[in-house]
């Protein structure tokens, strides 16, 4: 058995069991969106094995580059297979919502928002499991045992949020009517999160660059979702049960 | 010298320190490759020390907090509410502050804290109403709010009748007691 396999199943679980409880808690203690975390699980591996693999390896036939990523691939094909991620899977993730029973479930900003995060969850961890069968599949790191692979799970962990809130402002901002403002926000968070993995492969950056600008996204991912999720007005406030009041 | 306990209540049980135990698990877990430094990459052994540094402190406290658990308690005395959990943890609330007392449900936040389902310890920040200081066993629901002046304490006692049958007394003023907001529960003061 591959090393990384506990660790994958780990980290599938608890990511789920992260994301999912806090889905359900944040969204009024409900399980209507969280049952739609499945729909996005299998559309990491479509999307890429169905899109990104055959547009970054058809052009780069058609041009004439040599696969792999380093300071002499040409510009124009390096932003190309930057843009891959960030253009197709912010696209793919919302692909569920052409049904329309799950259309239905966006009747509210408060419910695009949530059904984003859901989808977005599922993406993460359809990415998780996606990428563990890659390194399997290839045999890569089979020296080393299954607790050297910490990194994956702390990476996958916050990437599985960072994914749901990428979808959640999407789709937030698009029932607002401006879908393609949404869109762009969405993939330009991408784009911004896989920058220091990209310069990190270029070999022009740290592994540790990546890290930080993950962290640094990842605060930011929070300060936005505490600003815009739904909260309890004081209105909600009328089923507290009042022992004492000074009267202030 | 400390003011005599004229009652001692405990919180109401929970399996927090279920997820607090699984929590210091993972992360020794993580910390594994201390044990054997031979599997990292020479260039990355700086990355070892900088992980002990980090991860020794942070399991010490937080066995110090699962240990300290079977301890939590409230105690009323002469002229406060005394919340403890152990050594970490510990408020003094004068009963001459307290302006309002109620059973509510509080909306966690993402930011960090020591909370999770079934244990709450600290200052947690609250999306609804701030920080509150907990010292309890439950995270959200059913918390009993203690507000004295600015600050906020969350407790959760396990025969909250009787603790409040014994706290009312010892209020500065006649409270509402019984009273309803408009839209809520009746109160289930006591005594």
């Amino acid at each position: 058995m591959h090393p990384i396999v506990p660790m994958a199943v780990i980290t599938l679980v608890l990511s789920a069991a992260l994301w999912c409880g806090m889905l359900w808690l944040y969204s009024g203690r409900t399980m209507r969106f969280v049952r739609l975390v499945w729909l996005g699980l299998p559309l990491s591996a479509a999307v890429n094995l169905l899109v990104k693999a055959p547009i970054g390896e058809g052009v780069g036939a058609l041009a004439g580059i040599e696969p792999g990523r380093s300071l002499d691939t040409p510009l124009w094909f390096l932003v190309l297979l930057f843009m891959l991620a960030p253009v197709f899977e912010e696209l793919i993730k919302v692909a569920p919502l052409l049904a329309p029973a799950v259309r239905r479930t966006v009747a509210t900003a408060d419910d695009a928002l949530w059904t984003g995060m859901a989808l977005g969850i599922g993406f993460g961890l359809g990415e998780a499991a996606y990428l563990a069968w890659g390194m399997m599949s290839a045999g890569l790191y089979t020296e080393y045992p299954w607790y050297a692979f910490t990194g994956f799970l702390s990476e996958r962990l916050l990437v599985v949020f960072m994914h749901g809130m990428m979808t959640a402002v999407f789709l937030r901002i698009a029932k607002g009517g401006r879908p393609l403002l949404g869109y762009l926000a969405a993939m330009g968070a991408h784009a911004v999160l896989n920058s220091g993995a990209m310069l990190y492969q270029l070999g022009v950056a740290s592994g540790w660059v990546a890290e930080v600008v993950l962290v640094v996204m990842l605060i930011a991912a929070v300060l936005i979702l505490e600003r815009i999720r739904p909260k309890r007005a004081a209105a909600g406030r009328a089923g507290d049960t009042v022992y004492y009041s000074a009267g202030e | 010298m400390t003011a005599p306990v004229l009652a001692s209540f405990r919180p109401a049980r929970s399996f927090g320190w279920a997820w607090l135990l699984a929590i210091v698990l993972l992360i020794a877990a993580s910390a594994f490759p201390l044990f054997r430094p031979e599997v990292v990459p020479p260039e990355e052994r700086a990355a070892l020390w900088i992980t002990a540094a980090i991860m020794v402190p942070l399991i010490t406290f937080l066995l110090a907090t699962l240990l300290s658990i079977p301890a939590m308690r409230y105690d009323l005395t002469n002229d406060g509410l005394l919340l403890s959990c152990g050594p970490l943890y510990r408020y003094r609330v004068p009963y001459a502050e307290i302006t309002d007392v109620r059973r509510t449900t509080l909306t966690p936040t993402l930011w960090s804290s020591m909370r999770m389902p079934g244990l709450a310890l600290g200052g947690v920040p609250y999306g609804d109403i701030g920080t509150v200081r907990m010292c309890a066993t439950r995270m959200s629901r059913d918390i009993l709010l203690v507000t004295a002046g600015k600050r906020r304490y969350g407790i959760t006692p396990a025969g909250e009748a009787a603790f409040m049958a014994t706290l009312m007394p010892l209020l500065p003023r006649p409270a509402q007691a019984g009273s309803v907001v408009p839209g809520s529960e009746t109160a289930l003061v006591e005594g």
